[in-house]
């Protein structure tokens, strides 16, 4: 870390970290030419799997930029990527289950209830 | 209280998230990211009405909290009881005496005016999620104002059910441009978001804030012959008497007998003391 008033740079603290470069075959495409391309991957820790599967998701997002087509696969779409590394807590969607929901519940009835009786009313004008 | 900084969160999460809400005041209706804090309580439970409300609070203020329109409900109680402990505010029960109120689903009876404050709590701030999957699609769809396929979607209910299938969290759109959701309201409050107070959304799972200034054009989404009608159970609140309130139906027996009650617990309790 720099610290402007002391001019030099300090240690503040060591971290583990795993570094992977991959390095991938690519048959080449319309706009580049055959050759070996490479992914990264950094993490922490000692985990080597994780570093690989980090490199190996890195090289998949870069198909445009390799002139790739989309084959639609989820590691080509940065968003379902980082969605699935990143979330948003999912957990939370069946934890506010357990509280009360009286009222969008009472709206629900009311718009069933409102449904049910036009089509008993359509089904008896029709008969 | 000295454990604790005001409210809670760190004076430049404050500001962050005070950022992110005058972002959202200047455009209304849309959804501005922030970085959303962990909070000591589970996500789905007000996250992000919590981390909003911190972020307005003064010392001077009133708070009330209510969830489904009544303040004795748990997590109305539990942060109505967090912001007592790390912010030292003083609490009501009394919509009029608020000037910061956090609403899980409902909105009071009573007018709000100018000067107050609202809080959603909101769960799925996109309104196109259930129609888009997709963040960066929908984002575009906001950007291009493209809403054909909310449109097809009301379409599609009225054409199969006969009506719009929707009862809460009925999508609005705010001065003609984006379209928004209005968190899980029942639609029946849906006419008073046009209102004199300011109305402040936190997503804190999804890490998204909106909001709307006060007097803001919110038109709920309809056609021309299928126009858009709050509705509410067709009863008197068998407390209050009240024929004009959104009322919660409770059963009260096995042989099938039932009860309607205000679901707003301060406008019914404030009527039943006024008529004795």
């Amino acid at each position: 870390m720099d610290i402007p008033e002391l001019g030099f740079s300090i240690e503040i603290g060591e971290i583990t970290l795993t570094e992977c470069e991959t390095v991938n075959q690519f048959q080449g495409s319309k706009t580049q030419p055959p050759q070996f391309t490479r992914g990264y991957g950094l993490v922490f820790g000692m985990t080597e799997r994780k570093a690989i599967s980090m490199a190996l998701v890195d090289r998949a997002l870069r198909w445009a930029e390799l002139g790739e087509d989309y084959l639609g696969a989820p590691a080509q779409d940065e968003e379902f990527v980082l969605y699935h590394c990143d979330n948003i807590q999912a957990t939370g969607f069946l934890e506010h289950i357990k509280l009360p929901h009286y009222v969008d519940f009472q709206s629900e009835l009311e718009l069933i209830r409102k449904l049910r009786r036009d089509a008993q009313q359509m089904q008896e004008a029709a008969e | 209280m000295k454990e604790y900084n005001f409210a809670y969160l760190d004076e430049q999460t404050k500001r962050m998230i005070r950022r992110a809400i005058l972002k959202g005041l200047a455009i209304p209706g849309y959804q501005v990211p922030f970085a959303s804090r962990e909070m000591p309580m589970p996500y789905g439970w007000g996250t992000g009405g919590v981390q909003v409300s911190a972020a307005v609070l003064t010392p001077d203020d009133t708070l009330k909290v209510i969830d489904q329109g009544a303040d004795d409900t748990t997590n109305a109680v539990s942060i109505r009881r967090f912001f007592q402990r790390t912010a030292g505010v003083a609490v009501t029960e009394k919509t009029g005496e608020a000037s910061v109120i956090q609403t899980r689903h409902r909105i009071p009876e009573q007018a709000l005016r100018e000067g107050q404050i609202i809080v959603y709590q909101v769960p799925i701030p996109e309104p196109l999620r259930f129609l888009e999957p997709s963040e960066v699609e929908t984002r575009k769809m906001h950007a291009l104002e493209d809403y054909g396929l909310m449109h097809v979607k009301l379409y599609e209910d009225i054409s199969q059910h006969g009506d719009i299938a929707t009862a809460y969290a009925y999508p609005v759109k705010v001065e003609g441009r984006y379209v928004m959701d209005p968190s899980p309201i029942p639609k029946f409050d849906n006419p008073k978001l046009d209102m004199a107070a300011i109305q402040l959304f936190g997503a804190g799972r999804e890490q998204r804030i909106y909001a709307l200034p006060p007097y803001t054009k919110v038109v709920s989404l309809d056609f021309d012959d299928y126009p858009f009608q709050p509705t509410k159970a067709d009863h008197a609140c068998a407390l209050c008497g009240s024929t004009s309130s959104y009322l919660d139906e409770l059963i009260t027996d096995d042989a099938g007998g039932r009860m309607f009650i205000c679901s707003d617990t301060d406008y019914c309790a404030t009527r039943v003391e006024d008529a004795a």
